[in-house]
């Protein structure tokens, strides 16, 4: 008897503790407005009946008819600034409900997890009505692999029909439309646009230190034989006049990074002078025929080139072993300057920008040489600046609202709250003619706090589509532009370093000016660069596989062959043959038939 | 009888321990001495480093004391808006968890020592196999979805409350520890199965149960991959992914370290390096100053004073 008792307690105690669960949850995310139709993926625009009278004309605003009560679910991640979602805690949340007349409900993930979360959401069948987010599908490979799956929906003629801000940004910019593209060539997403104005021209830039070009009394060199009279004086004239013969005419790392290692963008500095080498070694020639620049003979010319200045010394010797510290050690050398030239993102990457030498603002950007073919070209990289962030799914019922709801986001002001906070409180228009932007004309807007330091939930921080384009970046005020331009000119002369040590807008008038005065009238046309390209799943396998190797081999035998170790001339057949046994014609034809079936027929 | 002094006083004999003891005794001390700092500095490093710079650390120039001390990293994890919250949440979820656990874990394992229990092959067998096979992560979470337990406190207390593995150390330790002449004893002085767990037996397995606080207690505070899965709402975030985001804070994409500037980048690269530390240092200070309490009843013996002869 006592047993049965003990058994029935028990008993009674598993019962109560599951009861209490259904009272128990508190809040609950109530699911997506059409949970039944999760289930089966649809592959054509707009899942269920569209109903045409709910949406209102492109561009109009609320994006529903009154009395429609839509909810949206969206999935995004949190982020650093943003801690919740929810329209109480979260500004711009409030603002965008408001402004659109549309009901959200945010489904947040963690930033540093929210692939997984993502990944779990979308396989177990509740789909949300659309995924947004800075670290849900951050690459055209994923969106084109949930595109194939029918995951979600080609935005296509939503796109002819109802977008309205996003139009303008579209046509200025293929590389919007060419980032959220699928390997079918259907666009998947809305992208968030921001070009940092010289990120593009970041890939493959040189840096001379200015110091040694007034030491030595010389120009800036213009063809590669300049260079070289250039690079000889610095080695023997003693620039840095301590009596020794310490100078490095060119350093270099071999180290990988968030901004790539100094020798890939010092063979793309010099693949440019003696051909065309866009930021993926490839290049576009006029029938549009994909080329691969590491097997033409113009990587062969490159190589000889660079082989001599080697020989010469004209190189560091460690220049293809050293790490990136050894890298700076060099430029920061405690007594006097060494380093002449290095190549990368900016000066940062070989001294150190709040370092004590403040050698860091003695750097300018190296204009392009002339080489044999007698022209200057400079890289440029079209697929940087725009990244997908916002898809719509099968599930949704009203994809009409929910892409009006995206294109939303390409309206000024709402991409910019949206991108740091709302209008007044972190950044406002402005309409004053001493204060200037980065062109040296009144700037347009302003903004209130530094980016990172706003206040927490003011904002979605990134997560969205925005519109920061080159020319909305551009009219941002910018303080003291004409110090710094009076001072990147002269290559330093004119004004001092202390005093540009001191403005944080330094840098990026800097790197802004000097790419727009020295790099952007040589960039290489867009034409002839390869745009994004995305693989089919085969494809994609063979593809990585391939890459994989013959970089690697291409890396090597580029410093072997520049170092001397290998002849140039008697090597390059050998070379070339090992690379064709790798199979990289068949890398070649994978990208030209991912090229043609995603921009072939425009 | 020990040997007195002339004036009454006993003469103190010491023994005098052999060489080779001695010898033994001081090697013995070196050998545990040097075990004991290793294990040490690394402690005593990581809690200099959470207090160093960040550029110090960086450089490598802390090796034992904290170098250009700063408060940096814990300013940075204190402001952070989840983190109290965080901590709150994680000692709900370890307390609660592992009151739960230890509940059911004792209920499973005590019936399943006694051999008169009816039907205790079959029950062993039942959650062994649960041992062995999983659903897995999608399975998981449909069943947790569909008890409408998603992004509620409860997910993270209710699925998996029951171990099978600890279900067997337990009975295991009830099985070879609790003697049946104990059982029988009890018996004749008529006493019921149920007061005989709950007098008898349940005290005297507190070693074990300690153990099962413990295991359940760092698996509760640790937890965070269950946490990602089943949680939506950043108020109900245990400490462990608050923390995490917080890591990350370098590792995000390119698109928004281009946005930051330059100046800011240095400055959370440095910082990510110390944040490491500091948040290994917040992660770990509750446990660290939870186990000393507990260790007691590791160490006090078990059956003193149970069985004569």
């Amino acid at each position: 008897m006592k047993k049965t008792l003990a058994t029935t307690l028990v008993c009674a105690l598993l019962l109560s503790s599951l009861t209490a669960c259904s009272g128990g949850g508190g809040s609950q995310p109530s699911s997506s407005a059409a949970p039944a139709s999760s289930g089966a993926p649809a592959s054509s625009a707009g899942a269920a009946p569209s109903d045409d009278s709910i949406v209102t004309a492109p561009g109009e605003l609320p994006i529903v008819k009154e009395g429609a009560d839509i909810t949206l679910t969206i999935f995004n991640n949190y982020t650093d600034r943003v801690t919740s979602f929810k329209r109480e805690d979260n500004k711009f949340t409030a603002f965008l409900e408001d402004l659109s007349g549309v009901k959200l409900e945010i489904t947040g993930a963690p930033q540093s997890d929210a692939k997984t979360k993502m990944n779990l959401v979308l396989n177990s069948g509740e789909l949300p009505d659309i995924i947004m987010g800075s670290s849900t599908l951050t690459n055209t490979a994923e969106l084109s692999d949930y595109g194939a799956k029918g995951v979600i929906i080609p935005l296509d003629d939503l796109f002819d029909k109802y977008a309205h801000f996003a139009v303008p940004y579209f046509e200025e910019a293929p590389v919007a439309r060419n980032n959220c593209t699928g390997a079918d060539g259907h666009l998947y997403s809305l992208p968030d646009i921001n070009n940092c104005y010289h990120c593009i021209r970041g890939d493959g830039r040189g840096w001379i230190y200015g110091p040694f070009l007034e030491a030595l009394n010389m120009e800036v060199p213009d063809t590669t034989e300049d260079f070289k009279n250039y690079l000889i004086a610095v080695r023997d004239n003693d620039p840095n006049g301590n009596g020794q013969k310490d100078e490095v005419p060119i350093g270099g790392d071999w180290s990988k990074g968030y901004k790539e290692n100094g020798y890939k963008q010092f063979i793309q500095f010099f693949g440019n002078t003696f051909g065309d080498m866009d930021s993926n070694r490839t290049y576009l020639d006029e029938s549009k025929k994909l080329h691969f620049t590491p097997i033409e003979d113009s990587y062969k010319e490159m190589l000889i080139y660079l082989a001599d200045l080697y020989a010469e010394g004209l190189i560091a010797k460690n220049a293809f072993t050293a790490t990136k510290d050894e890298l700076i050690a060099v430029g920061e050398t405690p007594d006097a300057p060494v380093l002449a030239v290095g190549f990368g993102w900016g000066p940062e990457e070989f001294t150190k920008k709040s370092g004590d030498s403040k050698r860091w603002y003695q750097y300018f950007v190296l204009p392009p040489l002339t080489g044999p073919r007698g022209t200057k070209q400079a890289n440029q990289n079209i697929n940087a600046g725009a990244t997908p962030k916002f898809a719509i799914t099968s599930a949704c019922e009203y994809p009409e609202v929910a892409f009006r709801l995206g294109d939303l986001f390409f309206r000024e002001d709402v991409s910019y709250n949206a991108y740091i906070g709302m209008e007044g409180e972190c950044w406002q228009y402005i309409n004053d003619p001493n204060k200037l932007d980065f062109n040296g004309q009144p700037a347009y807007f302003e903004e209130l706090v530094i980016y990172g330091s706003q206040p927490e939930n003011s904002s979605w921080d990134q997560t969205a589509p925005s519109a920061r384009n080159e020319k909305w970046r551009l009219s941002q005020y910018v303080d003291s532009y004409d110090e710094v331009i009076t001072y990147l000119h002269s290559y330093g002369k004119e004004g001092s370093v202390d005093r540009m040590a001191e403005l944080s807008s330094y840098n990026e008038i800097m790197k802004l000016d000097e790419s727009k005065e020295k790099l952007t009238p040589y960039a290489i046309p867009a034409e002839r660069c390869v745009p994004t390209l995305v693989y089919g799943e085969q494809d994609a396998t063979s593809y990585s596989d391939l890459k994989v190797i013959i970089d690697d081999y291409i890396d090597e035998m580029t410093a072997r062959f520049v170092t001397g170790e290998i002849d140039v001339e008697s090597g390059w057949a050998d070379y070339v043959g090992a690379l064709e046994g790798m199979g990289v014609q068949n890398y070649i034809s994978i990208m030209q038939n991912a090229y043609d079936s995603m921009y072939g027929s425009k | 009888m020990a040997a007195l002094t002339k004036d009454g006083n006993p003469i103190r004999n010491k023994i005098r321990d052999p060489l080779s003891d001695k010898v033994f005794f001081t090697i013995n001390a070196i050998v545990l001495g040097i075990f004991g700092l290793m294990v040490l500095y690394p402690l005593i490093y990581v809690v200099s480093c959470s207090f160093s710079s960040g550029y110090a650390v960086i450089t490598n120039k802390v090796w034992l004391w904290p170098v250009e001390p700063t408060l940096d990293a814990y300013g940075a994890i204190l402001k952070h808006r989840l983190l109290m919250s965080g901590y709150l949440n994680a000692f709900l979820y370890m307390v609660g968890g592992t009151t739960v656990n230890l509940i059911l874990i004792v209920l499973a394992a005590y019936p399943l020592s006694r051999s008169d229990m009816p039907g205790r092959g079959f029950f062993t067998f039942v959650f062994m196999f649960t041992m062995f096979f999983n659903g897995g992560m999608i399975p998981d979470y449909l069943l947790v979805r569909n008890l409408r337990l998603l992004n509620t406190r409860w997910a993270l207390i209710i699925p998996f409350m029951l171990s099978a593995y600890n279900i067997i150390l337990v009975r295991t330790f009830f099985k070879s520890t609790i003697p049946t002449e104990l059982l029988d004893a009890a018996h004749i002085d008529s006493c019921s199965d149920l007061q005989f767990f709950w007098r008898i037996a349940l005290p005297l397995s507190k070693p074990i149960l300690a153990v099962m606080v413990l295991f359940c207690a760092v698996g509760h505070w640790n937890g965070y991959f269950r946490a990602l899965l089943y949680l939506s709402d950043s108020d109900l975030y245990p400490l462990q992914l608050v923390l995490r985001d917080i890591l990350f804070v370098t590792q995000m994409p390119d698109s928004i370290l281009m946005a930051m500037g330059d100046s800011k980048l240095e400055e959370l690269s440095n910082l990510q390096q110390l944040l490491k530390y500091s948040v290994i240092v917040v992660a770990s200070a509750p446990l660290m100053i939870l186990y000393p309490f507990i260790q007691k009843y590791f160490v006090k013996g078990v059956m003193i004073g149970s069985l004569k002869g």
